[in-house]
């Protein structure tokens, strides 16, 4: 040995230390599996409840009944054409009756939508006509204001004012919003609790040479630093490969219908998802990762304090 | 003979114990108070019997416990006012001698010594030299690759020694140095007395420290009393 060489190429303060720690890596990864397909979920599910609102506070359906001598076919023709010059309206459809029907009886049931005695429009059995309207963006039109002005006009109709899912459907979002953060703090004291153990587990492991190195004048640094990023690295290690596991997961459900076919088959709901939701993952790492260096440091510097 | 000469009376105090007692585990009770110094460049010994709390109030001196009472000092400083994460710097001013001596058994003489430098955070030319000369001056020279494992009893203390001093302690504690083999040990303590190390010695051996030369302590579980030189 010549001089000078001691403190790169002397013995090892803390062999074996620093490294991966395999189980605790796989544990890690199942963890940011599922909490990358939580936030991968989570991304479709709110894009797709955000433009929701939107699409529902823009169009309205109005039902004509007709009455009197009027049929229903009748009214529906009569709403389209003073709709049709109406300011604010964009866009007026009177839908066909036979998919109305199979939409009547999928959502009311076979043996209602065939007849009902019920007052509702939808139910009448004179069989109503439904109309599609769609209002210009910014239009001050309401479901009420055009069931008055129609009415005035003759024709009976009732006009379904789409916008009253919006409420639901935004509280909704933050019900899945809620429960995937909650997801993500018990994911993440999951994390916290399987670094520091892994470094409790790893100070015991070495607690004979620890001891010694204290007594010989080491840095709190220098003995918890290898510990640190050992299972520093694990996390990461561990959290980025869960991310990819489960970018591939999406993709296989965004590239292969077969699969979500599949999956959907088994009861598992599945969020509409698009290539750039995918990307979600990665919010797990900017989160994990220094969660689990934090677990680390702090589990270092108290498993050292109680062992010196 | 540990110290042939005594130290100056206004030489500062390294080492302060001012009624210090220290419990040998956790539940134990309280071990009885005690009282002394050592001065830059001086000697002292502690005897007493096996079990008596001589090993508990060298690891309370080397910083691995905490009095249960009473104020200890280090080089100048209330240990009670330095926090944890300075402690270090007070221990690398101190060299252990452990009773178990806590050889890495799977590394060389060198490397048992070398880990001693890199643990104190030493970097710089002429490490290794100072290496080969420190085992060189203890006797192990011509064993500087040998396994501490492989080393006899006489060995693994001089090898022990070698890591206490390699980082130029002011003050080297050893907690049964000498064993029952190696007196040479003391003759090499004896020596970095003399050249200005202050040395604190454990002993049960009563002969020892009636020769050392040097202020000796008896501690028992019930009374402690401070002699002088004899």
């Amino acid at each position: 040995m010549s001089g000078g060489k001691i403190a790169r190429s002397g013995p090892a303060l803390l062999p074996g230390v620093g490294g991966l720690s395999p189980g605790v890596t796989l544990a890690i990864l199942v963890l940011s599996l599922i909490a990358a397909l939580d936030l991968i979920g989570v991304a479709g599910a709110a894009r797709t409840l955000r433009a929701w609102p939107a699409r529902l506070a823009g169009s309205v359906t109005v039902v004509a009944t007709g009455g009197g001598i009027e049929s229903a076919d009748a009214a529906a023709a009569r709403v389209a054409e003073i709709l049709g010059r109406t300011p604010g309206v964009s866009r007026v459809r009177v839908l066909d009756p036979a998919p109305e029907d199979a939409l009547a009886a999928w959502i009311i049931g076979d043996s209602l939508a065939g007849g009902s005695t019920a007052d509702d429009p939808d139910l009448s059995p004179l069989k109503p006509r439904l109309l599609s309207v769609m209002l210009k963006p910014g239009s001050s039109l309401t479901a009420r204001g055009l069931t008055k002005f129609l009415n005035d006009q003759g024709p009976r109709v009732a006009v379904d004012d789409h916008g009253i899912w919006s409420g639901p459907l935004e509280r909704a979002a933050l019900v899945v919003a809620g429960g995937a953060a909650m997801l993500l703090v018990v994911l993440l004291w999951g994390v916290w609790n399987l670094v520091a153990g892994g470094v409790r587990r790893s100070f015991g492991r070495h607690a004979e040479r620890l001891v010694l190195l204290t007594h010989l004048g080491a840095a709190e640094p220098v003995l918890t630093g290898p510990f640190r990023r050992g299972l520093t690295l694990t996390a990461a290690v561990g959290a980025g490969l869960g991310v990819f596991a489960a970018a591939g997961v999406g993709a296989l459900l965004i590239w292969s219908p077969d699969a979500a076919i599949a999956l959907a088959g088994l009861g598992v709901p599945l969020p509409a998802i698009a290539p750039l939701d995918l990307a979600a993952g990665l919010a797990w790492l900017l989160v994990a990762v220094p969660i689990g260096a934090l677990a680390a440091r702090i589990a270092a510097i108290v498993a050292l304090r109680r062992m010196s | 003979m540990i110290s042939s000469e005594p130290p100056s009376p206004r030489a500062p105090a390294l080492l302060r114990l001012q009624s210090v007692a220290v419990r040998q585990s956790a539940g134990d009770s309280e071990g009885v108070a005690i009282s002394f110094d050592v001065v830059a460049g001086g000697a002292h010994v502690l005897t007493g019997e096996t079990g008596s709390g001589k090993t508990a109030i060298l690891e309370m001196i080397g910083l691995a416990r905490t009095p249960a009472r009473g104020g200890l000092e280090l080089f100048g400083q209330n240990v009670a006012r330095v926090p944890r994460p300075a402690r270090h710097t007070l221990r690398r001013r101190i060299g252990m001698i452990f009773q178990d001596l806590r050889l890495v058994d799977d590394l060389s003489a060198d490397d048992n010594v070398a880990l001693a430098v890199r643990a104190a955070g030493r970097v710089g030319q002429g490490l290794a030299t100072e290496i080969a000369e420190v085992l060189s001056w203890v006797g192990l020279g011509q064993r500087r690759q040998a396994m501490a494992g492989a080393l006899d009893d006489d060995g693994r203390r001089r090898l022990a020694l070698a890591r206490a001093v390699i980082n130029r302690p002011d003050l080297v504690i050893a907690d049964e140095p000498a064993g029952k083999t190696s007196q040479a040990i003391l003759a090499l303590l004896a020596d970095l007395n003399q050249a200005g190390t202050a040395i604190l010695l454990a002993t049960r051996d009563g002969a020892l420290a009636a020769n050392a030369g040097a202020e000796v302590t008896h501690v028992s579980r019930e009374r402690t009393a401070v002699g002088g030189r004899p």
